[in-house]
Order: C-alpha cells, then structure tokens, then sequence
C-alpha cells in the first residue's frame, strides 16, 4: 500500500515538466548526497535499550510515553504496561523520556532501565503543533489555542470548524444555515478584511490548504444556492488535535495568508500496540423550530379582511379556497436519519508508526432532498530510515457527494423552496388527481413540485497527500523537505423537470454576449453541467536547528523556502429540452432541446515564500521568538510582488524568579507574562486583481471587465498583544488572559475605476484601517476533584471573548451591501462600511409604528439611519464535565450577543400585503393592523437583535466493562444532543444564520432569508477498541 | 527488502521534489487563460472592437438606467408602488420626484453605461481608421451627447491614457463644441443610409440627425447649469436644423410610414421607412450577432400584468393627463394590429380598462390575482397603488406566434418622424422655412397619418405636445420638456415644482469621489 502510494507519487512529480537543467543537477548533486548519506549510515552500530516508564507518585505504568535517543529522531512509544524496546546507535549516550501530563527525563541508554516520571501540576509541558513545528505549552509565547478530541462538539459532524464551535476565545463559529454541510463563516478575532474573505487559512499535516470552494455556485434557475463548505471533505473522526494560532507573532510564519489566523489540524497518527478502533453513530434530526403558519381558515380570513379593507370586490374571494388542508412545511421536512463509521487501525514501535482510517457518512437533511454523503480513507506512515533519515508520509482521500434542494440566497418574487414553502396557498392540494403536482396556474410554485421537479448533485473527490523526508545534518541541525499535493475535482448536475412548467423556465440564458432566448426555452426542462478542478503542489525545504547549551539555555532557529502553485479549472455548459416529459430525467444526454455553449475560466496563482524564525530561551524563565517570512504572490505586478511580514513574541515566566516566589508564588502555581506583536497579510482576492483583462465573447469581440492597477500591493494586518496565563490552587484553576489591537491597512477593494473606461472598476488599496481589539478571557476549573478513581468529578471550563470593531480613516468613502431580496425589493440594499463605524452597519430608516390606516410612520421623514452592526461583540461558552464511575457527561452552552440580525424573510413575506396577493404568512401577520397596501420598506421593522444562548452540545458517555485479556480492549456508548435549546427573542427561525448577501460583490452579515432551518439532532454512539 | 524498497523510493522522490523546488524559484509571472486574456494596447482598431462599441446600445432598451431618467422623470412615464410589489427601495418614485440624489442605485449604473460605451467608442474613434473611425466618431458623439444631457458635464479619457491617468472633465459647453466636432468628422466621412438591414449602422443622416438634436438643443446646453431656465434660440443655429433635416430629407432614402406602428412593431426593420438609427435585437439573422443585441421585451413586459398573454411585471403607468393629450381616433393612443391583438388581446399604444386575452379561440376577460376582472383604471398613486392601477403601454408590440412571442423589433434610436418634428420646430424658433414645408404642414402630416384631426395653427407648445404623442416613450420627453422650460413644472403624482437645477441630474457620489476633476452639480 504504502509503496504503491509512493510510486504514485513519483509519477506524478516525472509528469511534471521538469527543465533539463534541474535533472542536471538532481544528478549531480542530491542523488549523490543522499546515497552518500545513505551509505554512511548503513556502517553505523546498534545497540537495543529496554526499560519501563512509571508514574513516580503511585507507581502506575505509563502508556504512550514518548523515548527518543537524544539527538536523533530514533524513538519509541511505551506499551500499555510501560515497557519499551529501542534500537539506537552505539554512539548514542542518553535517552530522554517523555510523557503528556509529566516532566521529561533524561537516562543513560544502557541495559535496562526504569524511568519514573513526575507528574506536572498542569499541562505546561504538553506540546503544541505551531507553524513548522511544535513547542511546549509552557515556551510558547503566542496566543495558541489546542484543542484535543475531548474538548470536540459531539454528533453530526460536517466539517472541521464544527467541532470547534464555541470552545475556544476569540474564535467565532457560525453556520450559516442547517443545511447539512453548508457553509461556515469563522472569525479568529474579528472581521480584519471587507473585501477579502476572513476565513484562516487551514493547514492540514503541515500542507497548507489552498481554500476556494469545491462544490460551485449551483446553476439555480432562479437565485443562486450558496456554495458548500470547502472543508467537509476532512474526516472529523481523523482529527486528532485543532490548533489556532490567533496572534500574529504566531501566524506570521504564515505571513501573507496568516491575516485571519491560522488553523493547524493534525490528524492521527498510530500509537503503541496495534489496536483497532470502531465507531459508529446514528442521529435522528428534526427542525429545531418552524414558521408559525396560518391556517386555511385563518388564511382566508386574511384574504378576505385585507382585500375589504383595500376597498376592493371580495366576490371572488372564495375561488382561493381549493378546500384541502395541507401543512408545507410537513411536506418539506422530514425527520431525518444520518449515520457515520469509523474504522481506524494504527501501531507504532521504535522505526515505523503507521494509522489506516476509513469513514463512511451518510447525513441526511431536515429538508427531504439535502444530504452529505462522504467516504474517506486516511493514511498517515512514518519511518525511521536510518538513525538519520526520516520518513512522514500522510494521505486523505476523499469522496462526498452532496445533494442539494433549491434554498437560494436572493430568491425574487416567485421564492425558493422555503419561501414557497412559506407562502404557497393552504387550501390547495399537494396532488391532482392523477398524481401530478398541483398548479394553480397563477404563477405561484408548488413547493413539492420544487422539491420533486429539482434534482442537483454534485460528487467531490479529494487528495491530499504529503510526503516529508527529515535529515539529521548533524545532532542539531536537520533538513526537511517537504512535497504536497491537494486535487480536487467536482462533478454538479442541475437537472430542472419540464413539469415545472413556464414560471420555471421562461428566463433568457445570456452567457458572455450571447442570448438563448425565452422562446427557445419556454417549457422545457433544464439541465446544467459543472466541473472544477483544483490542482495544488506544494514544496518546502527547511533547515531546523535546535541546540540546549550547557546553561540550560536553549536556541532552536528555522530557515525556508516554500513554494506553492495552484490551477483552478472551471466549465460549465447548460442543456435544455425533456419536453412532454413525465418524470424528471437526470440524463444530462436527455435534453436535446439545444445547449450553450461550454464556458469558463481557470485561474493559476503562484506564492513563494522564504522566512526565517528564532526561539531563544534562557533560564527556563526568559523566551523569545522572533521571526520573518517573504511572500511573494504572482497576484501582483512586478515591484509589488513581495510582501515582508516580520513578528517577535516575548514570554516571562515570573515564578522561574526567585523574587516572585515569595510574592506572586503564594498565589500562583504558574503565571507566565506574554506581549506579542507581527505583520501578516491577506491575500484572499481574485487572481489577476492588477491587470486589465479582456474576455472574448461567444457573439464575437471581447469585453474589458478589468481594469489595471499595476501599484497593488499586500493588505496587511498589524497586531499587537499581550496575554497572562496563569495555574492557581495547585492547577485546580488555570486560566488565560489576552488582550489585542489588530489593525489592517492597504484594505485591498474593488472600487470606482474614473470613467470613462472600459469597465467600472478595478482594485485598489484603499486609505484606512479595519481596527478590531479585543479581550479573550478562558478558565479551567476543576470544581470537584475526585477523590479516588471513579469518583465524582466535576470540570468546569468557560470561555469569553469581548470584541469591538471600527472602521477608521475611511473618509468620505461609504459602501454598501447587503441587499434585500423579494419582491418589491430590487435594488435593496441594508448595510453599510464607513468611517467612524463598524464593519457591516445596518443603515435604513427608523420605523416607529403604523399609523391609524395601518402605514408605517418612520423617523426623520424615513431617512436613512445608522443602525447597528451585525458583528457579535461577546461570545462565551461554558462546558461542564462530569466524570462518576463509568461515566462521562458534558454539556455546552454557547452564547453570542451584540449584533443585529436582519430578517429578510420577514421583509420579503411575512407583510400583510402578501395576503391581498392570496400568499400565505405566519399568523401574527394575520392579526397585524398593517395596512395591505403598506410597502414592505426595508427599515428597522425587520432589524433586531440577535442575542441568544444556546445548549449546543450535551453528552453522556458511558465505559463498558470490559474483562481483561478479551478480544475487546474498550468499548463506549455515547448518547449526545446538538442543538438542544435555545434562548432568544429574535423573531424567526435562528439567529446563527448568515444568508450571502453580498452586493457587488462585497461580502454580508447578518442576513437572514429562507434559510434552510437548523436541526436538532439525538445522537447515539459506540466507540469499540480491540 | 521492503525496508530497502522504501528507502530507494523515498531517496528518489526527494531528489524529484528537491529539483521541482529548484525549479520552482519562480518569477511569480501571471498566467492567463481561456477566454481571458491581457487587454491589447491596440484595443480599437478592429472591426470587433467597433462591433463592441454598437453593442452598448443594447443596454439602453431595457426598463432602467438610461431609459428610466429620461422617461421617469416626465409626464410620460411612472413607476408606483403596488403593495408588497415594485416599492424597489425607491429607486423609481425618486426619479418621478425629482429627487434623485448623488447615491441613487441606478445613477451609478447609468453614468458607468454611458461612459463605459464613451470609452470604448473613443479607442475606435482615436485608433480606428476610414469609416470605422468615423463609426466611432459618431457613437462617441451619441453617447457622449447622452452623458452631456443627463450630467451636466462630460469626462474624457484618451485612447492611450496610463492606467493611473486621472480624466480631465469636460463642461457642459465645451462638451457640446467637442461633440459637434466628432459629428462634423463623421457627417464627412460617413456613407449615405444604405438599404436592407443598414439602420443599425452608423451613417452619414444619423450623424446629420444628431447634430440637428444637439443644435435644437444649443441653448439649453450652453447655459449656465446656475441658471438654467430661460434659453435665447439662435436663429443661425435654427436655421442649421433646417438644413441638416432637409439633407437627411435629399437622401431620398426616408418618408414618413403609412402605419405609424411600422416603425415599432416585430417587423418594423423592413415595414417601416422612417428609422435612421436603431439596435438590433433577436431578429432572424440578427440574433447573437457581434456585440449582442438589444432586449426588447423589457418594454413590453414594464407595463403588462402577469396574467396577459404576455406575462409582464406589472409595473409602470403613464399619466392620466398624458394619456388625455390624445384625440379618441389617434391610432398612437389604440390600433388593432393583425397577428397580435387577435391572438393575444393585446393592443398597441396604451392598455385601458377591461384586458382581454384569448383563451384558444375565446376571447375572455383577464382576470387579477385575486380572482377580479382586471380593469387598468387611469388613476395611480406613486406610494400606494393596488395592482390593476394605472394605464400602461406598448410601444413595442411583439408577434404572438404559437403561444410565444418574438422579439424581433428593432430598438429605435432616431426616426425620420422626429426630424421633421425637429424642423417644425425650428420653424417655429425662428428658422425659415424651406421646400414648401412649414411647422403646421409637418404636424399635420404627422397627425394625419395616425388619424388625429388637422391643426389651423401650430403654437410652440402645440408642437411640444405633439412632440410628446409621436414620440413617446423613445427617451426625448425630458430634453423636450427642459427646452420648453417645463421641466420643472409639477405633474400627476408630482404636485409641486421641482427646483430648477434638476434639470440635470447629481453626479454619483462614486464617481465624485473617484475622480477629482468631478464636481458635484450645482445645487446636489
């Protein structure tokens, strides 16, 4: 397997077009070198410790700990009775054995040996994976979050963020709707770019992710569906450990694209004996919260009242009443049942570790046609070739199939699967007679037609492999390299039933200059074609050195180079035809009715990279790091292509300091000072931002649809920190302060390119900073400790995170987003960015209250008004741990507060005129003294805030006994509930929902509009170990 | 052996690899692709280019932008808010106002438009050669006299400016001297009006009809944009009218359309004689041409309710006091056309009172969404109208084949009709008269085609009316009313006069703050 893998590897690289020159000096050169090394190594001597590691308190056997020949790579785990055996040189003198929880020692690697180990009060030397490595906690001098399996949100999964939810400071989570691996918006302190997005770059093993979206932008036939999760394609069960680099002393080593943070996931890797693992779930999910419809009798009382009250004839009124009964939104969601397998299998021993893992989910959707289907397959491989040469190779690869109901995000008057849902008239049948969907032939869509009639899939493959090979220059000096691939590619089919009829397809296809025209598609069925392809390489070679002097002093310093090249391909083509069908075809070779021509683009970005990093700690109680990265993006013209992002961190650890221990020291276990600061950048803007180009046309001719701006150059983002962490009453609290003043300038935009010209805009960087500060405070408390093993135990750990944002020297500048969509509402837009404010203000008229004709009356002759922002400036969450016998249980409240929500599903339907219109409306609506030919205007009517507290995760995990010496080494049952209950005043369904939008291209927040709804969901588990 | 096997492999895959990242000291140069590809510098000296630049046109036939401020804005045309529907942020109850501010969504859209085409048509014009420069010449002039008539002031960039080259600002008067001189070029260097599909193609009576507009219109655009009410004509200029309509009248190649609806109807590129200047829209042969074409279902659709044969958005009226202004008997106001109003209901000029469609080979009543008959009643309000209020138009009637329509009518730029109207008016300002045609012979011409009574005498302001029944609906109400200084005057659903520098409208705040040559009209 794993040599097959490998030569797939090296087939890959040869397909690569290598210029002569380089072979020239591969040969010449680093073949040499390396089987020069090799022989070296092969004449070296062995000899072959063994030992046992023990708790130094109660003498217990300690598993997995760590036993390395000190200066080489060479190492070994111990087993799960504290015994190892390892193989080292005969040159090798010390072992250094090491163990999470407890400090390390070192021994003579003689014979046989027994290692006891004394535990730490906290977890200061449990090590964090940083950028390009791994530090202890305790020398780390940045903001680093890690968070283990333990500390992740339980159930369905979709995607990586998910587990992380709530569960760290500083760290804002939020789906954007219940749809089952829809997308996430995640901030890491705070909203630094308008126009670039803010999601942290992903690294996964040591490979940075490249990010963009692989499902595409469905092909809708009205509105566009918002595009997948990129990121749902990463097993949650491989994950081992998330951590988040949120200051930029340590995201800089990411520099151009450490602006957002940066989101470190490691995934598993074998451990001690073989052992196999099993888990698998099943969860049940309903709709957390629905619309409280009208009736049918109420519903024509609404008619009726509003179109009396309008003064007009309600003699044919009753022709509305089709006399059924029919609840739509049973008929669009359902109860749905998800279920997921894991099987891992893993071993370590001193040379090779090795972890297989496979996946199979299958997440079904509250709304009847979406669901997530997703096999995975992991590999992770590491092999100590010689005392020297190090081998690391991991692989996931991933297949997910997504299936997708039209819930569109700028829906107009006709609505999407939800806003029918919402309107569509009560009284009429889901069926005629004979089976057929019903049509009342007024325009309106039967939302079961939408449900049945739309069928849009889309399967995504994913690889991403690396391959990593670590020499030992000398005891303190190693080289890595490192190669790694992502490619992915995706496969979306839209197919549109002709059934549907005219309201579905009457629009004209216009793709670049050229019409296919209404007449053309006029009752026929639809059927749309996408592919995207991504293919990213990734090199990097680096030279780490890491000495401890004499003093205890200690140095490790990093030098490299990386490079990365991404391609996007993009082609889509459109079919119609199926006329007179009676069923929905899903053969793309069925719609003969005419095709469009094949269109899209592709895009190849190139970043090279050369950055250098200190750590220096002297007495155990003084660490410094400092480092610098060099990027270079083709994104920019020559002379602008680099960027320089430099960041230092500094760390006191004050109780290493005599005088403070018998101050500070009588209250503190352990209280570390840090100050931080560092430049990152942002480069998550479209390719080709500084040229003016040209798209030729299908009608012939070419179009400008940029403008040139040759002087672009890097957003970057300047933060400065400091944090305290701190350990009290023996390690029973420990806890961390931050605070932090982030500050991005050079704000890369599209903006109004001086006309005339040949197209309306170009990039630029704008004058002015995105200022966001912040406090993050988290606490760990152990608030019954038990008192013998299987004890009561309680843990309490809470986190808050305070955040302010403002837009300064922005001047005269303002751009607005946000547009509301409906009818009525062309042209809406809510949101504004000016000076003075922050990021995604609201902006519309005051609304008072409605007068006595039921109009509504506005403040300041209803003009427009700054409202709040819809950026939250406190999230916290509390996690409570028990621990009683065999038994676990953890529940998660999560609460965001300080932003405002717009209900854009409100304003586009919920109004009393959409009765006059017989469109159905959520009984309050009903009642409303609005008046039917009131204007739904956007205004603070449909502003509100959005605070709630959420119970969003709860647990209860239960140990089986299992008798020692059988085929079954453990064996857990897990009960979890997501989504559990809510506490708000917000008036629709959620208020963690965040519909795209964007206007012109400028991103929104805080939108809500026929969202899918969010889910409950009871999950059961069992985690089996053999 | 398997130990050995991995260690060759793994040796050998980092050589590969150390080589790619030798290789890969890139110079991070940009890769286009596809369809995409860097903006030539010699952008406008071939025929696609200047196909390109005729492509702009296509954007004025729709329902918004350009179309909505010259019609919106005046007696011809509303936009009122029905309910839940068409309140649009405002955007058209503003125009209709007169209180279009500097950040009105469709300004911006408008001003990059016209000025986009302003651009493309200058590359061709500078660097085109023959009678493609000349085209261009001409379409630059088109579109600058559009930015000129609107904004007040017209912005200018060379065909070979850097990308950092802020524009230089034209006023009001110098732009109007510059446009003339590009017409002057084109007039010289333009072919006469072929036969056949060449109305949409510059030529030499287009460029003579835009200069008669511009010279109609001197005075206005010589004004002080500070005072910009009262305008003294200069006889001279009336004078030049006269002749450059007479020249397009010695062409020989244009006479008044027996049918009045020829000139707008789906066949109107081979049934009419009148149209000098139009965009092609999804005609046989014509459709998917270079550059696109025009969207002439937008000003169908604007008016018709959702339930007639051809499903519209039920959206704009005009005034009752507009629709008053026609004698009964004017076929511009109601004509029957065969192949339309037998198979779908519809009429064309103005839709009143009870609608009609056909039901296979019934003719039954069209009924509204709440199940009443749909009866369009002259009344509307701009804030609260209900769905059957207000009387709508068809100016550009489609053929009803097969339960579907085709648009395939031409988009009509400028028109033989409107020449001579301009003529009579210039008559009337002062101009002599010429070939035995005086302003009251041309009106009465004009009307007697259409069915309307003869005059005894034409007033200014008669011709001004009339001006408005012949052309409405084809974007020259506006310039119309403000140089009859009526602009301002209040009208149906704008009860107070307006202020008098309205008469153009705000530069966007975007492109105020884009460029530093721009100013804000006087009083914005």
């Amino acid at each position: 397997m794993v040599e097959y893998q490998i030569c797939v590897f090296c087939t890959r690289l040869i397909n690569q077009k290598l210029p002569i020159m380089n072979f020239k000096i591969v040969k010449s050169s680093f073949v040499g070198l390396f089987i020069g090394l090799l022989a070296l190594n092969a004449q070296a001597q062995n000899k072959t410790v063994t030992g046992k590691v023990l708790d130094a308190k109660d003498g217990s056997p300690i598993a997995a700990a760590s036993v390395v020949a000190k200066g080489t790579f060479t190492g070994a785990k111990t087993a799960a009775d504290g015994t190892f055996a390892i193989t080292v040189p005969s040159s090798v003198a010390k072992l250094v054995v090491s163990s999470v929880g407890y400090s390390s020692k070192e021994v003579e690697a003689n014979g046989s040996v027994t290692v006891s180990l004394n535990q730490t009060s906290n977890q200061l030397n449990e090590v964090v994976v940083v950028g390009y490595g791994t530090r202890k906690v305790k020398d780390a001098t940045g903001s680093v979050v890690s968070l283990g399996e333990k500390s992740f949100n339980k159930g369905v999964i979709a995607s990586p963020e998910q587990l992380l939810q709530g569960r760290t400071a500083g760290v804002n989570v939020t789906n954007n709707s219940g749809e089952p691996g829809g997308a996430v918006n995640i901030t890491i302190r705070g909203t630094s770019s308008v126009r670039s997005n803010n999601n942290p770059l992903y690294v996964v093993d040591g490979v940075p992710l490249y990010g963009g979206g692989m499902t595409g932008t469905g092909i809708s036939v009205e509105g566009s569906t918002t595009a997948r999760n990129p990121l749902s394609f990463i097993n949650p069960n491989d994950i081992e450990n998330i951590s988040i680099l949120k200051d930029a002393s340590s995201a800089a080593i990411y520099g151009a694209r450490g602006a957002n943070g940066v989101v470190l996931i490691t995934t598993k890797s074998g451990k001690g004996k073989p052992s196999l693992t099993f888990n698998a779930t099943t969860s049940v999910s309903t709709t957390a919260n629905r619309y409280d419809l009208a009736s049918p009798q109420e519903f024509m009382y609404g008619i009726k009242k509003t179109l009396a009250d309008a003064g007009v004839d309600v003699s044919g009124v009753g022709g509305n009443d089709k006399g059924y009964n029919t609840n739509w939104q049973d008929k669009v969601f359902q109860t749905a049942v998800s279920q997921s397998y894991n099987l891992g299998w893993g071993y370590s021993n001193s040379k090779t570790a090795l972890k297989l893992n496979g996946s199979f989910d299958d997440q079904n959707g509250i709304i009847k046609t979406q669901g997530l289907k997703r096999m995975t397959f992991g590999l992770k491989y590491s092999n100590q070739l010689t005392s020297k040469l190090k081998l690391d190779v991991t692989l996931n690869q991933s297949q997910v199939k997504n299936s997708y109901a039209q819930v569109t995000n700028n829906a107009g008057y006709q609505g999407s699967l939800i806003g029918a849902m919402i309107s569509y008239n009560p009284t009429f049948p889901v069926y005629n007679a004979n089976g057929t969907w019903y049509d009342n032939q007024d325009g309106n869509r039967n939302p079961v037609a939408i449900l049945e009639g739309y069928n849009d899939k889309d399967t995504y493959n994913k690889l991403l492999a690396n391959v990593a090979l670590s020499y030992k220059l000398t005891d303190n000096l190693t080289y890595k390299l490192v190669w790694g691939t992502e490619n992915g590619s995706t496969e979306r089919l839209t197919f549109v039933d002709p059934r549907l009829g005219s309201a579905y397809s009457q629009g004209v296809i216009n793709i670049r200059g050229k019409n296919y025209t209404g007449s053309e598609l006029a009752g026929k069925g639809r059927a749309a074609q996408q592919f995207l392809n991504q293919q990213s390489n990734l090199i990097e070679h680096t030279l780490n050195y890491d000495k401890t002097f004499k003093n205890g002093n200690s140095l490790q310093a990093l030098a490299a180079f990386s490079y990365q090249k991404t391609t996007d391909y993009y082609r889509a083509s459109q079919r119609w035809g199926n006329a007179g069908a009676t069923s929905l075809s899903t053969d793309w070779n069925a719609y003969t009715g005419g095709t469009t021509d094949v269109y899209g683009d592709s895009t190849q970005v190139e970043l090279q990279s050369y950055f250098s990093r200190l750590n220096y700690t002297m007495k155990d109680k003084y660490i410094l790091s400092a480092l610098v990265r060099v990027d270079g993006s083709s994104k920019f013209s020559t002379g602008h292509k680099y960027g320089t992002f430099p960041a230092f961190g500094f760390k006191w650890r004050a109780l290493e300091e005599k005088f403070a221990q018998n101050t500070l020291g009588k209250i503190f276990s352990n209280f570390d000072v840090r100050v931080n600061y560092g430049v990152t950048g942002n480069q998550e803007f479209p390719a080709y931002a500084s040229l003016a180009l040209q798209q030729s046309n299908f009608t012939g001719g070419t179009s400008v649809i940029t403008n040139s701006n040759p002087n672009l150059k890097w957003e970057t983002t300047t933060t400065a920190g400091a944090g305290i962490d701190f350990s009290m009453f023996n390690g029973r609290l420990s806890g961390t302060v931050d605070y932090f003043d982030k500050s991005t300038k050079d704000l890369l935009f599209l903006i109004s390119y001086p006309q005339p010209a040949a197209s309306a805009d170009r990039w630029v960087n704008l004058p002015g900073n995105v200022k966001n500060t912040g406090w993050e405070f988290s606490l760990d408390y152990q608030l019954v400790r038990p008192a013998y093993r299987g004890a009561f135990g309680w843990d309490v750990s809470y986190n808050m995170s305070f955040l302010k944002n403002r837009v300064e020297g922005f001047g005269s500048t303002v751009v607005n987003t946000g547009e509301v969509s409906g009818q009525g509402l062309s042209g809406a837009y809510a949101q504004t960015i000016r000076d003075g404010y922050p990021l995604f203000t609201f902006v519309m008229p005051t609304f008072l209250r409605f007068d006595a004709y039921g109009n509504g009356v506005y403040a300041n002759g209803a003009k427009d008004q700054l409202q709040g922002s819809a950026l939250p400036t406190f999230n916290a969450g509390l996690t409570n741990s028990f621990t009683y016998k065999k038994l676990t249980a953890s529940v998660f409240f999560n609460a965001v507060t300080g932003f405002y929500l717009y209900n854009n599903t409100a304003n586009a339907l919920l109004l009393k005129g959409s009765l006059k219109t017989a469109h159905n409306v959520t009984r309050d609506v009903v009642y409303s003294i609005e008046n039917s030919i009131n204007p739904g205007n956007v205004s603070t009517r449909f502003l509100e805030k959005g605070d709630y507290v959420r119970l969003g995760n709860a647990s209860l995990s239960y140990a089986v006994d299992v008798k020692k010496g059988s085929f079954i080494k453990g064996l857990n049952l897990t009960l979890s509930g997501q989504n559990l209950a809510l506490f708000t005043k917000y008036s629709g369904l959620d208020p963690e929902v965040n519909v795209d939008k964007s206007r012109n291209g400028v991103p929104s927040r805080g939108f809500d509009y026929t969202a899918t709804p969010r889910a409950r969901t009871i999950t059961f588990g069992i985690n089996a170990r053999f | 052996m398997k130990n050995n096997f991995i260690k060759q492999t793994a040796i050998y895959a980092a050589a590969i690899a150390v080589s790619v990242g030798a290789a890969s000291c890139s110079k991070l140069d940009e890769k286009v692709f596809g369809s995409k590809s860097v903006a030539s510098a010699s952008a406008g000296s071939s025929t696609a280019d200047l196909a390109s630049v005729y492509g702009q046109l296509n954007g004025l036939a729709s329902q918004g932008n350009w179309f909505a401020f010259q019609e919106h804005s005046t007696d011809e045309l509303l936009g009122p808010t029905r309910g839940t529907d068409w309140d649009d942020f405002g955007t058209w109850r503003k125009i209709h106002l007169h209180a279009v501010d500097g950040a009105h969504n469709q300004l911006y859209d408008t001003w990059n438009q016209l000025n986009g085409a302003l651009f493309q048509a200058t590359l061709v014009a500078e660097k085109g050669t023959g009678t493609a420069k000349a085209e261009g010449q001409f379409l630059r002039a088109y579109f600058a006299s559009q930015v000129m008539d609107l904004f007040g002031q017209v912005p200018y960039r060379s065909a070979t400016a850097g990308a950092d080259d802020i524009p230089e600002v034209k006023t009001r008067a110098a732009a109007f001297d510059w446009i003339i001189a590009d017409l002057d070029a084109a007039i010289a260097a333009l072919p006469t009006f072929g036969t056949g599909n060449d109305n949409h193609k510059a030529n030499k009576q287009a460029a003579q009809f835009l200069k008669a507009r511009l010279l109609l219109n001197k005075a206005v655009y010589k004004a002080d944009p500070k005072t910009p009410t009262t305008f003294t004509f200069d006889a001279a200029d009336m004078n030049a009218v006269v002749t450059l309509v007479d020249a397009i009248t010695a062409s020989g190649r244009f006479s008044l359309s027996t049918n009045y609806w020829d000139n707008f109807k789906w066949d109107n590129n081979t049934a009419s004689t009148e149209l000098i200047f139009t965009r092609a829209t999804n005609g046989a042969g014509k459709a998917n041409q270079t550059g696109g074409t025009a969207d002439i279902t937008w000003a169908t659709g604007m008016g018709t309710h959702y339930n007639q044969a051809f499903s519209g958005w039920n959206g704009f009226t005009t005034t009752s006091d507009f629709y008053n202004s026609f004698d009964d008997g004017d076929k511009r106001k109601y004509a029957e056309l065969t192949n339309m109003t037998e198979k779908s209901g519809l009429n064309a000029g103005f839709l009143a009172g009870q609608q009609y469609k056909y039901d296979g080979t019934t003719r039954v009543m069209v009924k509204d969404r709440s199940g009443s008959p749909l009866v369009f009643t002259p009344d509307v309000s701009l804030f609260f109208s209900t769905e059957a209020k207000g009387i709508r138009t068809m100016k550009y009637p489609l053929r009803y084949d097969q339960m579907s329509f085709n648009d395939e009518n031409e988009f009509v730029l400028m028109r033989y009709s409107d020449a001579l109207l301009m003529k009579a008016e210039a008559i009337a300002r002062g101009a002599s008269a010429t070939g035995g045609q005086t302003a009251l012979s041309i009106v009465n011409s004009i009307r007697a085609r259409s069915g309307a009574s003869a005059k005894t005498a034409v007033t200014l302001s008669d011709i001004l009316a009339e001006r408005g029944r012949e052309l409405y609906l084809e974007a020259v109400r506006r310039p119309d009313l403000i140089r009859f200084g009526k602009f301002n005057d209040p009208v149906i659903e704008r009860a107070t006069k307006s202020d008098a520098f309205r008469v153009v409208y705000p530069v966007p705040n975007q492109a105020v703050s884009s460029n530093p040559n721009l100013k804000q009209n006087f009083g914005y």
